[in-house]
């Protein structure tokens, strides 16, 4: 529980514009960042952006201050995403090539990783690409991420670890990994 | 070290812990190529995460979910207000009703010879509302005046009514010259209770009817 944040969370609800503006742009960018990876859909993503941020001011009187904010906003998030999922998927496909772009030098292929893993990301379970966009690309905490799912910290870390070799599975699959074969013959390459 | 540990390694190094036996690891990773070659995978995934840039709000999208929250907030203050005023108006109804009842004050009527029916009394020329130009403020006047009139006017038809009947089902007690050991009969009593039951069902109905159009005329402004 953060101080800071109960102050804040009164101002709102006393409807200090000021203090809603402070809140929005304090979460906007991590809930924004989510949906686009979990939509795969930056137009939805910010429809569903506005949603959450309509659904955590409605229940903002209902938040428990001795837990954390940003978990209950980020858990939010991943429901709307998740109820926008299931509606998505009795209409048309909607299809949105998302513009992410190396962000500094590079080596030659890192473009085409760079697509190998947004695909690799879009192809994983809800759940899985949850877990794996909150701790690698937004930096939080396994107990955090096992708030904003409500579930176990040992669930949270199962459903990473796949997500990665699912990741990993894929970008050998691709050829983005040189494989060298064992310099042990004897060892015959099989799991030990 | 086995697969399965250096895989436990794999892990603990993407989150960020160094291995806690980095020989044994190399060694592990020297002879197996499987191993090895997801340790090479994380190593690209790590490469391909660095350089993947977390999407960015667009431009302008805080300025509109600050004006969409805003918004929100002043419909739902207008709700409130719209319960508050239709739960007071309706309040004050029932409490103009039971005060014409039992208002003690009021003129007592002539004790009629038989029964008698009241004559309604003529309506006051309804004010005509139009409601494709009509405020929400008129609409909520027209409401209130509509419920106060239906309650008033079947009310008071209501105790005109029930008064002039209670005389009539009154038990007439011949004179005796002594003092009755039986206690007299309610059953006149509970049938005049029946009668004031009966006759305030159409208050009850009206009032009804008055939420309905406070309701109809009133939300479809929101």
């Amino acid at each position: 529980m953060s101080a800071e944040d109960v102050t804040l969370v009164r101002r709102c609800l006393r409807g200090e514009a000021e203090a809603i503006q402070t809140l929005v742009e304090r979460f906007q960018a991590e809930v924004y960042g989510l949906c686009v990876r979990l939509l795969n859909h930056r137009h939805d993503a910010e429809d569903v952006t506005q949603e959450v941020f309509l659904r955590v001011f409605r229940s903002l009187k209902g938040w428990d201050s001795s837990r954390p904010l940003k978990p209950w906003v980020m858990g939010i998030a991943v429901n709307r995403c998740r109820t926008w999922l299931t509606q998505r998927s009795r209409r048309p496909e909607l299809v949105d090539y998302l513009q992410d772009t190396v962000s500094g030098p590079a080596p030659d292929d890192s473009a085409e990783l760079l697509h190998e893993i947004r695909d690799a990301l879009a192809g994983l379970r809800l759940e899985y690409r949850t877990v794996f966009v909150l701790f690698h690309e937004q930096g939080q905490p396994y107990e955090d991420i096992a708030r904003v799912l409500d579930r176990p910290v040992g669930t949270v870390k199962t459903w990473l670890h796949r997500a990665r070799l699912e990741i990993l599975d894929r970008l050998r699959r691709r050829g983005m990994v040189a494989e060298e074969p064992d310099p042990v013959p004897e060892g015959g390459g099989g799991r030990t | 070290m086995n697969c399965d540990a250096c895989q436990e390694q794999l892990h603990q190094t993407l989150d960020g812990t160094d291995p806690a036996d980095r020989g044994a690891l190399d060694q592990h990773l020297a002879a197996c190529a499987d191993c090895r070659a997801y340790h090479d995978a994380a190593r690209r995934m790590q490469t391909g995460l660095h350089l993947l840039r977390p999407p960015a709000p667009p431009a302008g999208l805080s300025a509109r979910l600050v004006a969409a929250l805003l918004e929100d907030r002043r419909r739902a203050r207008s709700r409130a207000r719209l319960r508050l005023v239709v739960g007071l108006a309706v309040a004050a109804c029932v409490a103009v009703a039971v005060s014409l009842y039992l208002w003690p004050g009021r003129p007592a009527a002539p004790a009629p010879k038989g029964p008698q029916m009241v004559k309604p009394t003529p309506e006051p020329p309804k004010r005509v509302l139009d409601s494709a130009n009509a405020t929400p403020r008129q609409s909520m006047e027209t409401a209130v005046e509509a419920v106060a009139s239906l309650t008033s006017r079947t009310t008071t038809q209501t105790v005109q009514q029930t008064k002039k009947l209670i005389p009539l089902v009154e038990p007439t007690l011949p004179e005796l010259p002594w003092e009755p050991t039986v206690p007299v009969p309610t059953v006149t009593l509970r049938a005049a209770g029946q009668g004031v039951t009966e006759g305030f069902e159409p208050v009850a109905q009206h009032a009804r009817r008055a939420v309905g159009l406070i309701r109809r005329d009133l939300l479809s402004d929101f």
